[in-house]
């Protein structure tokens, strides 16, 4: 009886869970994507991979700027793309014969109906798709009438895997207090106001959800949620020559519980408030070659362009990328204390949500935990379903933004070191180098708003960080706020420098931007300490404000 | 006690309190703050504002306008789009110099680049703050412009020693005019609703490949005010409708046609059945055109033109700029003194050479009538109080006489035969934005002898019979409620006036001396109600509501009908169409 009782829960709880997650828009897609497939199939050039994706959006978009409100939108929508491919796994449309040596396909994609309209969506589905196959088709002629070399040849697109899963529906996570929201970034950013000489002052609210589909001839059935709530605040003022110096603040979250509390931004705010004044006095630095300490913040940027760009596999298929990695599976890339992961099954990191956490990439393959690096030495990629020599699966790192083609790319990036120093400690390190190296004083970056960096063989491949917060630490100990750098340098030459890790770890969060859009991304790590940067100036121009004085000062 | 005299001053002190009360009542709280915002950003200005080495302004002119958007499109029945939307426009206007010699007008060659200018944010919402600071900051970019170009103007002016022939700004009364009526948008679920249902019911129809209904409300409010004192709060809206319509026909060919639809309002917008029974016309057109024969070849000879095609014809030649109605004031460099004194030879050549001015048939007539709301029962949505500059454009203004201009319509950049303002710089809404644009209201085309309809007829089938031929092209538009129709193409028959349709054929409306060559028009009028000018949106344009008056049919003489050559596109999808019958 009890064993008979256990099992009706049971039953009623699964039933129950499957009644919350029923969503009509599979079956529509799917009776259409048959239907397409059953008459596309007879054709000369048929299609053996067919997908649809769906992004189901809704936002709520606030901007405040100097304590008023510039502008506060909503919208909600669907955008279907289509990734259609002719041929066979091994030689389909993608393959590269432009001579170039690269590919990517963009994206194809079309604003459908809201509602679960089975005629209307097929509408649009079969209108897209017509595009999809006919392009796809005329790629895969021309590819058969190319000469492909003698080379062997890997193949175009791995095998895929057969999953299901839907994830049930949320609540509408733009049904929050926006009022109180709306009031609290305007006093926020009317405060900054109080800073002399400022420039801007902007706070930014983003809080959205996107529920993504994927389906595919392979019988994957995919929905997944991906809200977010953020804030970004930004603040600038006129230095002294002139110029613009900027600060930044973000926090992102999940959920609005995962953001930090009015009180803490507030207080944040008023360092950024402190630390303006300061910039705005402190003094230009010129170009420097020397040692350099970066914050696990900045150490996380570093990693993710320098390293994480590196280890996207899609790109090492083709000459003309610079394939910085791609030879050297096994040898040392990196000090022995260190091991780097990329992990989108990871959710928190020490409590915080991670916002490069997903179950299945956007091409339906697993989610993986991959070890790029294993005490310093290569072991991995991040692959998507393009193979490369060697590599020929997915691990679960196809992603892009919607209506684009995924290729691999970062999700969660993290940087283990079984080295334990403190700031303390890797400022006196520091300080040792500089003396060493008969430098007056080295430098720690402590803040930074992003970077970028070229790994095409057409360009110098070569990366970009733009801090925002740098102080020199000379020999005596002394610490001073200077501004007007940016950090460069070339990867194998940079890593070879790192010669000390810190105790704290800190997760930089941010949107990566490449082929395949915009996909958020983490990048977790320590502090560094590296024997050898360099820097060069800023890029800057001169401000000149208006004749007047702003009108609140009269 | 003289009682009269003090119940006299008894009632002027009421009435004084009650405009005074009423003036204070005009004004909500959110128009006080905007108007007191640009009044006092704009005094500072005029008291303050002056570059060492460059002239301070002389004028300065604040447009706010405010923006109230709801959109909502449909596709086959399902709604695909919802959205709400409110932003803010602004420009600034400041002048260097005075109302004879200004900046305006003129082009600097020798003009650099500049990285001096800052910005700040627009804010929405009564911020009082919020909009000193930006109105501060552009007037500063605007005026650091306008002074450079100034000061390089006159120069030029100097250097060459040239005649300045036209004034650059004209003078105008100070006035104020505050609108109290607010617009009222359309509710998002009315504007769904009719999405939904216009669409479903034209995917209803057979073959039916494109079904959508794209449903806009936009209200603006606009604000202005200048140094001169003019003070203008003034409101607009315009409610369109575009209905795209593809299908597919016997020789699988796709056709696809459009109706677009305005109002001022949705009050004033046609009502779902009207817009359903148009749907009903083109669909049913459409499946008729394939047994409509084509233009055999090129024809010349006289052409009736009939109801709306008659309004095309005016507007398209009328609504020129330089050689219509509206004016032409081009701007001068200093390249050089040679290009210079060209320049203004032509401007004076503009100003004074009569056959520049001899457009039409010596009957003609052109009268703006910018205050007439409504003609022989139809409203006329082109009637407006006040323009974009504050300037309130006369009850009655004739604007060609004898075939000939008298007056062209402006606002205050003086041009040739248009040195004052007429009141007709007017605010054209737009999604998202507001912009000006010299544009009329209503406008009446008449001629001194009209004939009937049988007149008209027997003059069109003489000049048929001139030119040794049976028949003559009628061109029509089809009964439809849309602002755009299109062109129907008749062959008329001189014997019993039976007519058959044909297609693939072009009539050129504004080829050389076209108002010249009419020759009869009919007693009756037409009115043409439509927005003009502004971006485009679909096929139907946001813009200025305008409203024609026009003979109800014209014959022209001796005019090109061309056949055309355009292939149809051919349906070439693989898969076929779902819910599609061979499926």
């Amino acid at each position: 009886m009890k064993k008979n009782l256990i099992q009706l829960l049971l039953l009623l709880s699964v039933g129950f869970a499957h009644a919350q997650t029923d969503d009509p828009l599979i079956g529509i897609v799917k009776e259409e994507l048959q239907r397409e497939m059953d008459y596309l199939s007879k054709e000369e050039y048929p299609p053996y991979y067919l997908a649809y994706t769906v992004d189901d959006y809704v936002f709520y978009q606030l901007y405040t700027s100097k304590g008023s409100v510039i502008s506060e939108n909503r919208d909600k929508g669907r955008i279907m793309s289509c990734q259609l491919k002719v041929g066979s796994f091994e030689l389909d449309n993608t393959r590269d014969v432009s001579g170039y040596g690269s590919y990517y396909s963009g994206g194809n994609s079309v604003t459908i109906p809201m509602e679960n309209d089975a005629m209307a969506i097929k509408q649009f589905m079969w209108s897209l798709t017509d595009k999809a196959y006919k392009k796809a088709r005329d790629q895969y002629k021309t590819v058969l009438n190319s000469d492909l070399g003698e080379k062997k040849q890997i193949g175009d697109f791995s095998k895929g895997e057969k999953n299901q899963y839907v994830a049930p529906f949320i609540s509408d996570p733009t049904v929050f207090d926006q009022e109180s929201w709306k009031d609290f970034l305007q006093k926020i950013t009317a405060s900054i106001r109080e800073v002399e000489d400022l420039i801007a002052g902007d706070a930014y609210l983003n809080v959205a959800n996107e529920r993504k589909y994927l389906i595919t001839n392979e019988g994957s059935e995919i929905v997944q949620n991906f809200p977010r709530f953020e804030i970004y605040i930004s603040a600038s003022v006129l230095a002294e020559d002139k110029t613009e110096v900027p600060l930044y603040l973000s926090y992102y979250g999940v959920e609005e519980k995962d953001l930090p509390s009015k009180e803490k931004i507030t207080a944040d705010v008023e360092a950024l408030k402190e630390n303006l004044e300061k910039l705005k006095r402190a003094p230009k630095a010129d170009p420097y070659t020397g040692p350099a300490i970066f914050s696990a913040d900045v150490s996380g940027v570093f990693f993710h362009e320098i390293f994480g760009h590196r280890m996207e596999g899609h790109r090492l298929k083709y000459e003309s990328d610079g394939q910085t990695f791609k030879d050297k599976l096994g040898e040392d890339v990196l000090p022995k204390y260190l091991s780097v992961i990329s992990d989108p099954t990871m959710e928190k990191f020490q409590d915080i949500r991670l916002t490069g956490f997903y179950r299945y990439d956007d091409e339906g393959v697993r989610a993986r935990k991959v070890a790029l690096v294993t005490d310093g030495k290569l072991s991995n990629f991040l692959m998507s379903r393009t193979p490369m020599e060697h590599f020929s699966n997915s691990n679960g790192h196809g992603r892009s933004q919607s209506g684009l083609t995924p290729v691999s790319r970062q999700s969660n990036l993290i940087i283990r070191s079984t080295q334990n120093n403190s700031m303390e400690d890797l400022k006196k390190r520091l300080i040792k180098l500089c003396k060493k190296q008969k430098k007056p004083y080295g430098y720690l970056f402590k803040s930074v708003t992003g970077g970028f960096t070229n790994t095409d063989r057409y360009s110098t491949n070569s990366f970009n960080i733009t801090p925002t917060e740098v102080y020199r630490i000379y020999t005596d100990g002394r610490q001073e706020l200077i501004r007007g750098v940016d950090v460069i340098g070339t990867p194998l030459a940079m890593f070879s420098e790192i010669s000390a890790t810190g105790s704290e770890y800190k997760t930089f969060f941010g949107y990566c931007g490449a082929e395949s859009g915009s996909i958020p991304v983490t990048a977790t790590a320590p502090a560094i300490l590296v024997n050898k940067i360099e820097t060069q100036k800023k890029p800057s121009f001169e401000i000149n404000l208006p004749l007047l004085p702003t009108p609140q000062e009269r | 006690m003289n009682r009269p005299l003090n119940f006299i001053n008894t009632l002027l002190v009421v009435l004084f309190l009650t405009a005074g009360q009423g003036f204070a009542q005009v004004l909500n709280q959110k128009d006080s703050i905007i108007l007191s915002a640009m009044q006092e950003e704009l005094e500072n200005n005029m008291q303050n504002l002056r570059e060492d080495g460059f002239d301070q302004p002389f004028f300065i002119g604040y447009s706010v306008s405010d923006l109230d958007l709801k959109l909502a499109s449909a596709s086959f029945g399902a709604l695909v789009s919802s959205k709400s939307t409110q932003n803010r426009d602004w420009n600034s206007r400041v002048m260097v110099g005075s109302y004879q010699l200004n900046d305006e007008n003129f082009t600097d060659s020798f003009e650099g680049s500049s990285n001096d200018v800052y910005y700040e944010n627009v804010p929405i919402g009564a911020d009082y703050w919020g909009l000193r600071r930006v109105l501060w900051a552009s007037t500063n970019n605007v005026y650091k412009r306008a002074a450079r170009l100034f000061k390089q103007k006159r120069k030029a002016i100097s250097d060459f020693k040239l005649e300045y022939p036209l004034s650059d700004f004209s003078q105008t009364p100070k006035y104020t005019y505050l609108d109290k009526a607010q617009s009222r948008l359309t509710s998002q679920e009315e504007l769904e609703r009719r999405s939904q249902e216009l669409s479903g019911y034209i995917a209803g129809f057979d073959s039916i490949q494109t079904a959508t209904a794209i449903l806009t409300d936009i209200g603006a409010r606009n604000y202005y005010y200048n140094s001169e004192g003019t003070k203008v709060i003034e409101n607009g809206q315009v409610t369109i409708g575009l209905l795209t319509i593809s299908r597919v026909n016997g020789k699988n060919e796709v056709e696809t046609t459009s109706l677009d639809y305005f109002g001022v309002g949705l009050a004033a917008f046609p009502s779902i059945e009207t817009i359903k029974q148009d749907i009903d016309w083109q669909v049913k057109h459409m499946e008729q055109s394939s047994s409509i024969e084509k233009l055999k070849e090129d024809y010349n000879g006289p052409v009736m033109l009939r109801g709306q095609a008659v309004a095309d014809f005016f507007r398209a030649n009328l609504f020129k700029a330089g050689k219509g109605i509206l004016p032409n004031r081009k701007s001068f460099n200093n390249k050089n003194e040679e290009s210079a004194r060209q320049f203004f030879d032509d401007l004076e050549e503009d100003m004074t050479d009569e056959d520049k001015v001899k457009i039409g048939n010596k009957q003609m007539k052109v009268t703006m009538l910018n205050k007439l709301s409504e003609f022989e029962g139809i409203q006329l949505i082109g009637a407006y109080e006040i323009d974009a500059d504050g300037v309130v454009p006369p009850e009655e203004l004739v604007l060609i006489e004898g075939g000939m201009i008298r007056q062209k319509i402006n606002g205050r950049v003086p041009a040739p035969y248009a040195p004052t303002s007429t009141g007709s710089n007017r605010f054209s809404i737009a999604i998202g934005s507001v912009s000006n644009l010299i544009a009329p209201g209503v406008i009446k085309v008449d001629f001194e002898n009209k004939v009937s309809e049988a007149e008209l007829v027997a003059s069109f089938n003489e000049r048929i019979l001139e030119n040794d031929a049976e028949e003559g092209v009628v061109i029509e538009m089809p009964p439809l409620h849309s602002m755009s129709r299109p062109r129907q193409y008749f062959l008329q028959q001189v014997t019993d006036g039976s007519r058959r349709q044909v297609k693939k054929a072009s009539f050129g409306y504004t080829r050389k001396n076209s108002l010249k060559k009419i020759i009869a028009v009919s007693e009756e009028y037409y009115v043409y109600n439509f927005l003009y000018g502004g971006n485009q949106y679909g096929g139907a344009n946001a813009g200025v509501p305008v409203s024609l008056i026009v003979p109800a049919a014209i014959v022209l003489r001796d005019s090109d009908v061309s056949k055309v050559n355009y292939k149809s596109k051919k349906l070439d999808t693989i898969v076929p169409q779902p819910g599609m019958a061979q499926e």
